[in-house]
């Protein structure tokens, strides 16, 4: 099974999202403010590459139509 | 609090709206059930809305009602922030991993989790020690949900209604339905119950904004800001979310709970009708994902707004505990309606989560121990009835174990989900490279639920961990292994086939994108 190179990017991209969500340390414990700016700054972004993403690939991978779909 | 009166009559007309329901969905379907693939799975052919609706109402637990709120009382804003992490994964965990599986089960029909497996791999012994897993995950869910149900009654009439007839009645009701409609019932009352369920959620959200704090967020916002404000960073005001649990739980929910648990494997792998059917569920199901647990998460930050400092049994019933310790003061008549709506939304998102599990859990003790392990010889339509005696025997010691419960439902969930999540990288590794071996899975599963097991009982870091450390384990087997050994090619070959000719039937320009 290969996958096609639009398809790479939108996994790497999302685990690269996804690593910074998590990243250890970060924001600092008992921090609010940075809490909630981080939350912004990489939970935002990583919806977006995710739905991005998937529409990218669903246009790009199109679906033959068959008898009975609708 | 309600009158053990009322709560029976709410019951009643509970169980038999969805009876109604159930036989209406028969009638609608108009298909007649044949063979354990259709009584299991649906055959493939259930359509975007129900698979949508019936995918997130079996997914979500009784925990909606009862420690969600509570989690993120005692979890906070960083606690949300990690459930909207993993929530969007699905689409990409689904493409990569579940679409292959619809493909390849267009042609070779399969009924339960672990037939996939097998196909693949060739090997009975992984078809049991896959069965034993997904088995091990469905009990203590099915069990902890009738708890759930029983102890809401318990709670909304203040110890008036027995635990035990509540239980009795829930299980029996349930066990019934199964039995006779399968698949295609459990899809119909899932649908509206999942509605139901996500209804009375916001409407518990909205009241308590409103009673609480005149209906304004920014108002309920303000206070926690200013009283309570370690709710807003981590790891919460009761230290529930560190580092390691702000990864731990959100994968396991991503890799466990989203994907593995076998009720939801069927159905993002098996159960629907199109690739379009399957497009529907990776773009719908965050969405209604993020409405439940947002719904969750403001009764979270109301309560810890109303009432800061309560302990974390208190939190478990927050929602009832909310209605008994404050709206009933303000206004009884709004906390009696509440409560009812606490009961049935419980009782709802409870019974979905029961039916999948009970059904899925029949399957698997039927279709892959006793015929394809112990061999047992059976026709189409004494393998159909096998599957719904095997079911009313799991279901009646579910309620068994139910009388005596244990302690700690969350625990018991939770450890659902961490068991099976090292049977992922088998699946993932299976599908993408043509020479993992039988050998390598074998022991992977079983290295993988080892270190489960030793995350939970043996390093006391399941809280924080969950089955990650087993994922990781099972991986590392998975590719080791796999190098060493070798397996014969043709092993493989019916299913690569088998998807190789799903790509070519359902895409229209399969070669331009390999």
């Amino acid at each position: 099974m290969k996958l096609s190179k639009l398809e790479k990017i939108w996994l790497i991209s999302v685990i690269i999202f996804y690593f910074l969500y998590n990243l250890p340390f970060f924001p600092q414990y008992h921090h609010s403010k940075a809490t909630v700016i981080h939350m912004l700054l990489t939970v935002i972004p990583l919806w977006t590459a995710v739905y991005f993403g998937l529409i990218k690939v669903c246009k790009k991978q199109k679906l033959k139509k068959r008898k009975g779909d609708k | 609090m309600l009158s053990s009166g009322l709560l029976w009559t709410v019951f009643i007309i509970y169980l038999c709206f969805l009876f109604f329901i159930a036989v209406m969905g028969g009638f609608i379907q108009k298909h007649r059930t044949k063979n354990t693939e259709d009584f299991s799975t649906g055959s493939g052919t259930i359509r975007w809305p129900f698979l949508v609706m019936t995918y997130i109402a079996s997914l979500m637990s009784t925990w909606v009602f009862f420690a969600g709120p509570g989690a993120y009382y005692r979890g906070g804003f960083g606690y949300w922030a990690s459930e909207l992490s993993y929530i969007c994964l699905f689409p990409v965990i689904v493409h990569f991993v579940m679409n292959k599986v619809w493909l390849v089960n267009r042609s070779r029909h399969y009924t339960t989790p672990a037939d996939i497996y097998y196909d693949r791999f060739k090997s009975p012994l992984l078809r049991f020690i896959l069965a034993l897993v997904f088995l091990s995950a469905s009990f203590p869910t099915v069990t902890s949900v009738l708890i759930a149900i029983s102890k809401a009654a318990e709670i909304a009439t203040g110890g008036a209604v027995k635990y035990q007839y509540i239980l009795l009645i829930t299980g029996i009701i349930i066990i019934i339905y199964v039995i006779i409609g399968g698949m295609k019932s459990i899809v119909m009352t899932d649908t509206i119950q999942g509605l139901i369920y996500i209804g009375i959620l916001w409407a518990i959200v909205i009241a308590c904004l409103i009673i609480g704090f005149h209906g304004s967020l920014a108002n309920a916002v303000q206070t926690v800001w200013q009283n309570s404000n370690d709710w807003f960073s981590y790891p919460g005001p009761n230290e529930l979310v560190p580092y390691s649990a702000r990864f731990g739980y959100p994968f396991c929910c991503a890799i466990g709970w989203t994907i593995m648990l076998p009720h939801v494997f069927i159905r993002s792998g098996y159960a629907g009708a199109s690739l379009q059917t399957q497009r529907k569920l990776m773009f719908l199901t965050p969405v209604l994902q993020v409405i439940v647990w947002s719904g969750c998460m403001l009764i979270g930050l109301v309560a810890i707004g109303m009432m800061p400092g309560l302990d974390t049994a208190q939190t478990e019933y927050i929602i009832p505990y909310l209605i008994q310790n404050f709206i009933q003061n303000l206004h009884p008549a709004v906390a009696v309606i509440l409560m009812i709506g606490f009961f049935v939304g419980a009782v709802s998102v409870g019974v979905t989560t029961a039916d999948s599990f009970l059904l899925v859990s029949g399957s698997i003790l039927t279709e892959d121990i006793l015929v394809h392990t112990f061999r047992l010889k059976l026709t189409d339509r004494h393998r159909l009835l096998a599957v719904r005696i095997v079911i009313a025997l799991i279901g009646v010691c579910s309620i068994c174990m139910a009388l005596r419960p244990p302690g700690l439902i969350f625990t018991l969930i939770m450890f659902a989900n961490a068991i099976v999540m090292p049977l992922f990288p088998i699946l993932v590794i299976g599908i993408y490279w043509k020479k993992a071996t039988k050998q390598a899975a074998v022991i992977a599963s079983i290295v993988g639920t080892a270190l489960v097991l030793m995350t939970y009982f043996l390093w006391d870091l399941g809280d924080a961990w969950y089955g990650t450390f087993g994922l990781i384990g099972s991986t590392c087997c998975m590719i080791l292994i796999s190098l060493f050994t070798k397996q014969p090619e043709s092993d493989s070959q019916e299913f690569y086939q088998a998807l190789q000719k799903g790509e070519e039937e359902y895409f229209e320009n399969t070669p331009e994108w390999e």
